[in-house]
């Protein structure tokens, strides 16, 4: 622990980020959780969360400090609540009225860009290390462009713009980042994504057809054919993920510091797998193992590249704004899905 | 305590850590740095230390802004008790095996009672307390669905269908006669098939009115439609899968991450089939009950499914994504009611 306070390194030193989480005793935390989660009635499974999150954030360290997770679980409940509630409306009078599920479908669809504003607002405004917070600053009118607008041009373009709006997406999620009085730019090549996109539709369409015609050979074709969708859908979802993942880290920065991640689609693919046979075989009861691998795999592959990570300043409040923080508050609540 | 508690103070404006000490002098909280310099004290009382959970490190917030991290798990929980406070309450039940292996068990245990038992139970009572035409709409337009897809007029004679309608509703005692009214549609892929829908419709193929030799089995075959309708089975299975939907989010949710989230449906699929095999036998139960009731032999039920599996000449699926029981063990019971 002795580096934390030695500011003379070489340049760019690797940081690694550390997970040191444990299944076993995560399990504990999990099994009371959904034990008290019962006997609430799923009211407890707000504070659930908090206490999940914290675990995860707790064990995920740099430099020695962990993250910390600072949200209030009421807020959180508030969100269940509604979600709870519209759910409930969309099954019943979804079901009384088509015209009315379809109505609900648009609404949601019209409100979704401000819930995810106010949900990555949420997570980060409660995130903090060594004392200085995270936030989002993104702009909800942006978001209405990216989102909504971005959508439209995909379903136009039948979807030739898609690997577009993703770039776009993800920029706008990271480059809207702060840390403090610091802020996150982030600029992906557009070019990056077509290239993966491109190799994932060229793989997908080979296979495709290869097993076309191994189906109009013999008449176990068909079967073999929707047998074999699901391992290959799964591993072009690995390849795109670790792609996109470790390219958005490579073009990340916060200040002088920048980013590497290092995830493989093997080994991707090797986890997913894992954590299927070990969901099947315990009916469940394997959920806090395979989250801690999850976490475990995607920390272990991420590097914090910087000299020196002492030097960011926590936003100083200002006092004439107390209103509108307090009117913030009121909707303060966590409306991630 | 003499010994001090070693970890880093943080003073809540940059993210510089400072190697430190927390000891108790004087019934006060001293944090200092390796040069002996006092960082921050406070009282104990204006202090405020983080829940222990897991082994993440813990936080003691000062009222100035500042904290102090540290590992040392043991020593804040016995500084704790120095001050008169507890531990946490969850850690001891977190860490503690038999707990867990209770914890376990409980969970388990209501985890399958209320699948089988709890939610179809509470289902049928809510059910019960629903206005009558809830789902009179939805039933309105899944029959022009299906009447869009599958079915095409009937080529049944006038006088055919008004002479079965007719039968049944002598049959039936009087009280029933408002509860239902009969269709007969051609079932083109379906075949032969009776299908009920939630206002009351009650549906009968050509192919099904072909295959059945007499009108007691005719009678019989509605009786299991009318089982249907009566007992609210569709509005009985929503409310079970939309419970399950649910609590599947909030239970293995967290741990489906990427592609696995499709199997956050696997449990509504599979409870879905086992609820609408029960249903499908509680319509049996009915159907029997009211041809004993009629002074009927239940054998015309029997009789009735017999020609059916041998029309359709049944293939045996996997048992747990079946909607219907075995014909064997449906037949049986007509028999042995």
């Amino acid at each position: 622990m002795s580096e934390t306070t030695l500011a003379t390194h070489s340049s760019d030193t690797k940081n690694d980020l550390v997970f040191t989480g444990k299944g076993g005793e995560f399990f504990g935390i999990w099994i009371v959780n959904v034990l008290l989660t019962i006997c609430t009635l799923g009211i407890y499974s707000a504070w659930a969360k908090v206490r999940t999150t914290n675990y995860f954030y707790g064990n995920t360290k740099l430099r020695g400090s962990p993250f910390a997770y600072t949200a209030n679980p009421i807020s959180i409940l508030k969100g269940r609540i509604i979600a709870f509630l519209a759910f409930l409306a969309y099954t019943f009078l979804g079901q009384s009225s088509p015209e009315f599920a379809v109505f609900f479908l648009l609404l949601l669809a019209l409100l979704a860009p401000f819930v995810i504003i106010r949900s990555l607002n949420f997570r980060l405004q409660n995130t903090e290390y060594r004392g200085v917070r995270f936030k989002f600053q993104g702009k909800t009118g942006e978001a209405y462009g990216i989102f909504l607008g971005g959508y439209l041009l995909v379903m136009l373009t039948l979807g030739i713009l898609f690997p577009w709006w993703e770039k776009r997406r993800k920029e706008f999620y990271v480059s809207n980042i702060r840390f403090g009085t610091s802020e996150f730019t982030c600029n992906p090549e557009v070019s990056f994504f077509y290239k993966t996109a491109g190799i994932i539709f060229v793989v997908f369409a080979v296979l495709i057809i290869g097993i076309v015609f191994l189906a109009s050979l013999g008449a176990g074709g068909v079967k073999f054919m929707t047998i074999m969708i699901y391992p290959i859908v799964g591993i072009l979802a690995a390849f795109w993920f670790s792609r996109v993942t470790n390219h958005i880290f490579a073009v990340s920065k916060l200040d002088a510091v920048r980013f590497k991640s290092e995830l493989e689609t093997g080994q991707l693919v090797g986890l997913w797998v894992g954590n299927l046979i070990l969901l099947a075989v315990t009916i469940g009861l394997a959920t806090p193992w395979v989250m801690v691998r999850n976490a475990r795999y995607r920390i272990s592959k991420t590097t914090v590249l910087a000299d020196n990570l002492d030097s960011f300043f926590a936003e100083q409040k200002d006092k004439s704004s107390a209103l509108g923080e307090e009117i913030g508050e009121a909707f303060d609540i966590d409306l991630a899905i | 305590m003499n010994r001090g508690i070693a970890g880093l103070w943080i003073s809540g404006e940059t993210t510089r850590a400072t190697i430190a000490e927390l000891r108790v002098v004087d019934k006060e909280l001293v944090v200092s740095d390796r040069n002996e310099t006092v960082l921050t004290r406070s009282s104990p009382k204006e202090i405020e230390i983080s829940a222990r959970l897991g082994e993440i490190p813990r936080r003691i917030n000062f009222s100035n802004g500042s904290h102090f991290e540290t590992e040392e798990n043991e020593l804040v929980d016995e500084l704790l008790r120095s001050c008169g406070k507890s531990s946490g309450f969850l850690h001891k039940l977190e860490g503690k095996l038999h707990f867990i292996l209770l914890a376990i068990l409980i969970t388990v245990g209501t985890g399958f009672g209320f699948l089988f038992v709890g939610l179809p139970y509470l289902a049928k009572i809510v059910a019960e307390q629903l206005p009558m035409d809830l789902l009179n709409h939805a039933s309105k337009s899944t029959l022009k669905t299906l009447d869009h897809l599958v079915f095409e007029p009937s080529d049944l004679t006038v006088e055919r269908r008004k002479e079965i309608s007719s039968m049944i509703r002598k049959t039936l005692p009087q009280s029933q006669n408002d509860s239902f009214r009969i269709l007969f549609r051609r079932g083109e892929n379906l075949g032969a098939n009776a299908f009920a829908l939630p206002d009351g419709s009650i549906i009968f193929t050509d192919e099904l009115v072909g295959l059945l030799k007499t009108d007691d089995e005719i009678f019989a075959v509605f009786a299991h439609e009318l089982g249907h309708v009566v007992q609210r089975h569709s509005l009985r299975q929503l409310l079970q899968s939309a419970t399950i939907a649910i609590l599947s989010y909030l239970v293995i949710g967290e741990a489906t991450d990427g592609m696995l989230e499709a199997i956050n449906a696997l449990p509504a699929l599979l409870m879905n089939s086992s609820y609408s095999r029960k249903f499908e036998s509680e319509a049996d139960d009915y159907a029997i009950a009211l041809l004993q009731e009629l002074d009927m032999s239940p054998h015309h039920l029997g009789k009735a499914l017999e020609r059916l599996s041998h029309y359709h000449s049944e293939e045996e699926g996997i048992k747990y994504l079946q909607s219907h029981p075995p014909t064997d063990e449906r037949i049986l019971k007509t028999r042995y009611p």
